[in-house]
């Protein structure tokens, strides 16, 4: 369950991180619509809600709530990673 | 001549200003959050300790958003008598409270 | 938000961050190492076996305390558990007479009324040393000055940090969508972006811990509202802290119950395992032994308590719930100091500190890197610009230097040395003021690089030397299963590799030159504008 969090919090950074023009344009060439940009945080929101659900199930409300943050700064961080540096490094 | 006075007033009026915003932030910041504090701490309805320390958190968060008003606001006058007006308000309430119902 | 407003708030963002940045550096360094403070306890000791049966220890702590201390005042013993290095006692003797007692008269803190039962339930023989508490210490009460001066500068700093925070995320128009920016080799928007990163990557961190920070100082910073309510101050602290007084001794002499039978007790009745013990008159007809639950379980750091008779071992007394202000405080100052947190969760607070870190390392790069591409005159900028430069090389990349030389001193130093703890702090000042000399007189350029040089090999080399210098190390110790040496190595190793890169993409940097043909001035709001092109 709270490895379920964790990849739910991760999943919903990458989509908000590939809603960014950037980003989206890198990947696939296309320039963001306003509309994919809704459709990619709409479900990047509903896997953060399924991720504090998981993580509250798994400790409590209290110990959840930490952690969920903690999946979520994590998550943060490994998108931003994934999106910025790992590209670099497969280009080359 | 008169040009390089008024660049001069410009220069002065912009000190005095941003002189006004800090201190309207730091020590008239620091008041006024101070102030709601004991007002809050004074005036919540719940147990006296409870009160107290519901009082203290708050003032602590006062103290940055006054920070941020200091210099948010549109003129540091503004911002002067803004903090005064809402200091005098914390500070009659502390001190009505104070004088009838004393302290422990 | 209008754009004067946005504009005034990043001025005060970039004023409030940067007056007192380098103390903030300084003590979100020394606050996230603190994250492993009973871990480095137990590493700076390598001659302390880990505790296995923490009741074991217990039972010779109490032996200890009947030979050494039978009549005291009070005992306190910490119960042990595998992430340190052992209990920890105090005991406060009778006071004499014309003394004054009460909760600061005599003993707590006085060197020669502790000690430390180790694993076998002896008195622990280890090298002197200040451990992981230096740290814990240090990110509050500073060093080399009176704790309330530090307890001030460090408030001050804590709130000015939160006004950073907060006009830093005002001041972003589209705070999430800048977050995944990362433009390279772009001069100050890159250190810009960078700043941005660590910033929001852990924001929600970075918000806790500074609010609650402060609010660890709270009675220092903001006594108002206790003055409005109380006369004095103990009349707060009874209210919110309820426990039953001390008694005074009778002089009949009862021996006391054995203190590891309690605790089984006293974990039943109160839910969780139990960190803590208190013992007032020991020894006595009026005895009692008061057990604390241990913050290993619980976020309120203000633990809920049960209270024995020491004769008969009965429990006469048990901690009301305290009220929800209270218990809202105590998650608070619980949640900065996460001592709740399990070694996984530890980790995350950990590297979120190193992002704060980061965060606020960038920020004061980035002013300098900023106002250096608006200089009229680049091989003489103004006084402020030359401070603030020469003030970045000095903290940035000196104390961290200072820090390697500490662990390095636990190390090295001769076991048998007079106040050998002390020398320990001393070599890291040491070191960190001749790496200010060297920041104050050498190029810039030539100073990050080769201050972070340094580091980085002595951070690298101390792995190597524990592994033949050090008899519990990395290696010996997995055969017990035991991963703390492997992890601070580990860490070490990696931070080393850190530096080590930071020196080289510093020597090889060519500053940008003065783009002449510049429209538009350089504002942050105008470097975030242009990501959205």
């Amino acid at each position: 369950m709270s490895i379920m969090a964790m990849l739910l919090a991760l999943i919903a950074f990458s989509a908000f991180g590939v809603a960014t023009h950037g980003h989206y344009q890198r990947l696939t060439g296309q320039r963001l619509s306003a509309s994919n940009k809704a459709w990619c945080q709409s479900a990047g929101w509903l896997m953060l809600t399924l991720s504090a659900t998981a993580s509250i199930m798994a400790k409590g409300w209290a110990f959840g709530c930490v952690w969920w943050f903690g999946y979520m700064m994590l998550a943060a961080g490994g998108a931003f990673i994934a999106l910025n540096l790992a590209p670099l490094t497969l280009n080359k | 001549m008169i040009a390089r006075a008024t660049e001069q007033s410009v220069v002065m009026r912009r000190r005095i200003d941003n002189t006004l915003r800090f201190a309207a932030a730091v020590p008239l910041g620091y008041a006024v959050a101070s102030l709601w504090g004991a007002a809050l701490a004074r005036v919540l309805p719940m147990a006296r300790s409870e009160a107290t320390v519901t009082g203290t958190l708050v003032a602590l968060l006062l103290c940055a958003v006054a920070a941020m008003y200091a210099y948010g606001a549109r003129s540091g006058w503004r911002a002067t008598w803004v903090l005064l007006l809402l200091g005098a308000v914390a500070g009659g309430i502390t001190w009505m409270s104070v004088t009838t119902a004393g302290r422990v | 938000m209008s754009k004067g407003i946005r504009q005034s708030q990043s001025t005060l963002h970039t004023w409030s961050g940067l007056l007192l940045g380098w103390l903030l550096f300084l003590v979100f360094l020394t606050g996230t190492i603190a994250f492993w403070r009973e871990g480095l306890n137990r590493y700076m000791r390598p001659e302390l076996a880990r505790v296995e049966r923490p009741l074991t220890v217990l039972d010779g702590a109490q032996r200890f305390l009947d030979r050494k201390a039978p009549d005291a005042k009070s005992w306190f013993i910490a119960l042990p558990n595998d992430q340190v290095p052992g209990a920890q006692l105090f005991w406060q003797p009778q006071p004499k007479k014309g003394e004054r007692a009460g909760r600061s008269g005599g003993g707590r803190g006085r060197r020669d009324n502790q000690a430390l039962i180790g694993a076998d339930g002896l008195p622990a023989t280890a090298r002197d040393t200040r451990g992981g508490e230096f740290f814990y210490r240090f990110h509050f009460d500073l060093y080399y000055m009176p704790v309330i001066w530090a307890r001030w500068l460090v408030g001050i700093a804590a709130v000015m940090m939160l006004v950073a925070i907060l006009t830093g995320i005002v001041t972003h128009k589209k705070i999430f969508r800048d977050f995944f920016t990362l433009r390279r080799g772009k001069g100050q928007r890159s250190w810009l972006d960078g700043h941005n990163a660590t910033a929001v990557l852990a924001l929600p961190f970075h918000l806790m811990i500074t609010y609650t920070g402060v609010v660890t100082l709270m009675a220092l910073l903001m006594p108002w509202a206790t003055v409005a309510n109380y006369t004095d101050q103990t009349k707060l602290l009874d209210a919110l802290f309820p426990h039953v007084e001390a008694a005074e001794r009778t002089g009949k002499p009862v021996p006391l119950v054995r203190l590891s039978a309690l605790v089984r007790d006293a974990e039943r009745r109160l839910g969780g395992p139990i960190g803590s013990l208190e013992v007032s008159q020991p020894g006595d007809a009026a005895a009692r032994v008061t057990l604390f639950r241990s913050p290993t379980t619980l976020l309120n750091t203000r633990a809920s308590s049960i209270v024995y008779a020491g004769t008969s071992g009965k429990p006469v007394w048990q901690s009301p719930a305290p009220g929800g202000a209270a218990a809202t405080a105590g998650v608070m100052i619980g949640l900065h100091a996460g001592r709740f947190a399990d070694t996984a969760l530890r980790w995350i607070y950990f590297l979120c500190g190193v992002a704060g870190t980061l965060m606020v390392a960038s920020g004061l790069v980035l002013w300098t890197v900023k106002r250096r591409e608006k200089l009229p005159d680049p091989a003489r900028p103004h006084l402020g610009f030359r401070v603030v430069e020469r003030l970045n090389v000095a903290v940035i990349a000196g104390f961290p230097l200072g820090v390697a030389a500490l662990f390095w001193a636990n190390r090295l130093l001769p076991a048998t040395m007079l106040a050998r703890a002390q020398w320990e702090v001393h070599m890291l000042f040491i070191v960190w003021t001749a790496a200010i000399v060297l920041a104050l007189a050498c190029k810039p350029q030539h100073a990050w690089s080769s201050l972070f040089a340094l580091t980085g090999v002595s951070l690298l080399l101390l792995p190597a030397f524990n592994l033949v210098g050090t008899r519990w190390n990395a290696i010996s110790s997995l055969a017990v299963g035991d991963l703390l040496p492997l992890g601070v190595d580990a860490s070490m190793l990696a931070f080393g590799v850190g530096y080590l890169w930071l020196a080289r993409r510093v020597a090889h940097h060519v500053p940008q030159t003065r783009n002449f043909r510049r429209e538009r001035p350089l504002t942050t709001e105008h470097m975030m504008q242009e990501v959205a092109a």
